[in-house]
């Protein structure tokens, strides 16, 4: 089935049409063609999403990783936890089931400390098995996932709260150390696996250091010692990473148009340098670097825990040029990754490359080499997260160069299979458990608008360079299904129920070769009808009740959602990839993820 | 109402309620459910859709109906329930009252999902 037949379908649907012949053609569209074509299994289930036997849960896979990614940050799963569920995804495994349960409790301390309205319009979290407490979070994974990439965000997505109270035991309390971690531990010390879980009295320390790097700026704000709220400044300072950096270069003068000059010089080993041969003109910025550093031309001083290191390695993190841990030690993996931006600003961007010569320069003493910061942080202004309108123009525009190159039908065709060509970027948590990957989607999608040429070259084997946008267009394309399709695949199965007829199923423990068979139609017309069979135990009824208990449950709000969908879909113009059509019933059910959280009152 | 009827017609359909829960010989075999290619893949629901459907159009099949509730718009119900229920039997009547319970839940959703579905109305 092509995009084009699925989108007749939707229409059909959306006119009340309800033959067997169309609610056929969109179990067929869902369950067969999009099931492999994005990844994700429908149903999406536990067994299946971690069943590696079965192909296409790879999606669907990713999105737990970043689940246990955002848990982790926040404090709700410890580092040895984090490292362990990678090693069993690096070891192609199943999660062991310790693992999982942990993972499985993360999530219920989380949705009890988060204030997110839309909760309201799902089940509670359960109590008791794990395998209940499983089958709710395969349920509500996307509301979940987008709530805790809020709380971890650097694009300044997480909203700032006047009546937020120092040391208050929330998910924004959680929000708030994790950026205290961020930019003041060290990681590489010992004490990094303890870490303090919400913002207390004794970080307050910290927020005057940061003023301090800061020139002074906030000292105003800061709180004094009966305070009990946070001015929103402060707040706003530590949620938002491209803000908390421009104020470091205002304090530090070395904004675009300030008159300062500010380099940083590192040393690396040889072997991760550039040992080629010097032309004429890199003896020449060569030497002028030597100059530089004989006149202390530097400000070496990026604050006692590393700062200024920190907001570049955040920035190139947050653009997909970095890999490493945001640890404030420049070394070869940032050193790698503000070539890669020089490389494809080179290729793609606005500047002559006598300018980006000079951002950064190796000096005459081996391994020696110095970074024009006022020059490396204009380029990474042109990576700032743009607005959400801005952000959806710009997606488009990256499917447009896409459709325009005729190269959509072969990314379409062929994005599993590319998409594991970025695998090694990811940073290899198992191995390295304070790498982390970027999630922050506006900041994804404006890497990738940065140099669409890339993309485009990417698609057609052309380009094997993966840092910088290709990785950002995989990201974010990966997260975009997650959401939406994934969504849409476990609204879909309630759609099947409750309206078009298809009856709830359970098998009991088999007798013998066979199985009792417990089956509960509802019809459109509100009658339903329950087939049980006599040989059923009392424990297979209970599992059948608890099921149509927990579907009736989330019937409004998963019907409510399908239907947005399908409704959406039904206004699309064919000829369209099943990609692009991801994309966009992505941005349907963020929208609704968002306005959930806007429009109904907090309970 | 006909199958293929569209989700407009259900409106003249919707003033009352009925559930019947029937019981019977319902199994289904084991080795018939799974992909011919592993052992391991998922139960298919279409296989045992089509092996119930054989074995309940069978002459010796057994189906009897349990209990059926009728709910009316003006909430008055009526619970028809066989005579002289087996102790194991009442343990259906539970799941059938169960379900009229649900029901009600399920018809605000369903009502509310088609209204949405037709006229795009949202909250």
């Amino acid at each position: 089935m092509n995009t084009g037949a699925f989108i007749t379908t939707c229409r059909r649907l959306g006119a009340g049409e309800r033959d067997p012949e169309v609610a056929d053609q969109a179990f067929l569209a869902v369950a067969d063609t999009m099931t492999v074509r994005y990844a994700i299994p429908f149903p999406a289930t536990v067994q299946r999403t971690f069943d590696r036997r079965d192909t296409p849960s790879r999606t669907r896979r990713g999105q737990w990783h970043e689940m246990v990614q955002h848990l982790t940050d926040l404090n709700y799963l410890s580092i040895d936890t984090f490292q362990l569920w990678h090693q069993a995804r690096a070891g192609n495994q199943e999660p062991p089931p310790k693992i999982l349960l942990s993972v499985v409790e993360a999530v219920g301390r989380f949705v009890a400390e988060d204030d997110y309205p839309g909760y309201a319009l799902i089940p509670s979290f359960p109590r008791g098995h794990l395998s209940g407490r499983l089958d709710w979070v395969e349920e509500y994974i996307v509301t979940v996932v987008y709530r805790l990439a809020l709380y971890t965000s650097f694009d300044g997505d997480t909203e700032v709260r006047p009546r937020y109270r120092i040391g208050e035991q929330t998910a924004y309390g959680r929000s708030l150390a994790f950026r205290l971690r961020v930019y003041f531990h060290h990681y590489r010390r010992q004490f990094s696996r303890q870490r303090t879980t919400y913002l207390e009295w004794e970080h307050l320390p910290l927020l005057y250091q940061l003023d301090n790097s800061l020139g002074g700026t906030y000292k105003e704000l800061l709180p004094e010692r009966d305070a009990v709220f946070l001015h929103v400044s402060l707040q706003e300072l530590l949620l938002n990473g491209p803000k908390l950096f421009d104020a470091f270069r205002r304090a530090n003068k070395f904004l675009p148009n300030a008159s300062g000059d500010y380099y940083l010089q590192y040393r690396i080993a040889e072997a991760d340098g550039d040992t080629d041969e010097m032309s004429r003109r890199e003896e020449k910025l060569a030497r002028r670097a030597d100059r530089r550093i004989r006149r202390s031309e530097l400000h070496a001083d990026t604050g006692g825990n590393h700062l200024g290191i920190r907001l570049l390695q955040l920035a190139l993190w947050r653009s997909g040029f970095y890999t490493g841990m945001l640890d404030g030690d420049f070394g070869p993996v940032s050193h790698r990754a503000v070539l890669a931006l020089v490389a494809q600003e080179r290729d793609h961007g606005d500047w002559k490359d006598r300018k980006l010569d000079r951002v950064v320069v190796k000096a005459t003493e081996a391994g020696s080499w110095l970074v024009d910061l006022k020059l490396v942080g204009r380029l990474l202004d042109a990576y700032a997260p743009p607005g959400e309108a801005e952000a959806e123009r710009e997606e488009n525009e990256i499917w447009d160069s896409l459709r325009a190159s005729g190269r959509e039908d072969v990314l379409d065709q062929r994005f599993a299979e590319r998409q594991r060509e970025v695998s090694m970027a990811y940073g290899q948590p198992e191995q390295h458990p304070f790498r982390r990957v970027y999630f922050g989607l506006r900041s994804l999608i404006r890497g990738a608008f940065r140099a669409v040429g890339r993309i485009v070259a990417w698609v057609a084997g052309a380009v094997e360079t993966i840092l910088g946008a290709v990785f950002d267009f995989v990201k974010a394309l990966a997260k975009r299904l997650q959401e939406g399709i994934g969504l849409f695949f476990t609204g879909f199965r309630y759609f099947g129920h409750f309206l078009l007829g298809r009856p709830f199923v359970s098998l009991g423990n088999p007798v013998g070769q066979t199985h009792p068979v417990m089956i509960t139609r509802y019809r459109i017309d509100f009658d339903v009808v329950n087939l049980v069979d006599a040989a059923v135990s009392d424990d297979d009824l209970l599992r059948h009740r608890a099921y149509i208990r927990r579907m009736t449950e989330g019937a409004v709000y998963f019907l409510d959602t399908t239907i947005a969908v399908i409704r959406l879909i039904a206004t699309l113009q064919p000829p369209m990839g099943w990609l692009r059509l991801g994309v966009l019933v992505a941005r349907c059910v963020r929208d609704l993820l968002r306005r959930e959280g806007e429009t109904v009152p907090v309970v | 109402m006909a199958e293929n009827k569209s989700f407009g017609d259900f409106i003249n359909d919707m003033t009352s309620l009925d559930v019947v829960t029937l019981t019977g010989n319902l199994t289904v075999e084991v080795n018939n459910l799974q992909d011919s290619d592993g052992d391991d893949k998922p139960l298919k629901f279409t296989r045992i859709m089509q092996q119930l459907e054989g074995n309940i159009l069978k002459k010796d099949s057994r189906i009897s109906a349990l209990a059926a509730t009728h709910v009316s718009i003006d909430k008055d119900t009526v619970t028809f329930v066989k005579e002289n229920l087996s102790p194991e039997e009442a343990v259906y009547l539970d799941f059938h009252n169960e379900t009229v319970k649900a029901a009600g839940i399920a018809r605000a959703a369903m009502a509310d999902g088609i209204a949405k579905l037709l006229l795009g109305s949202r909250k």
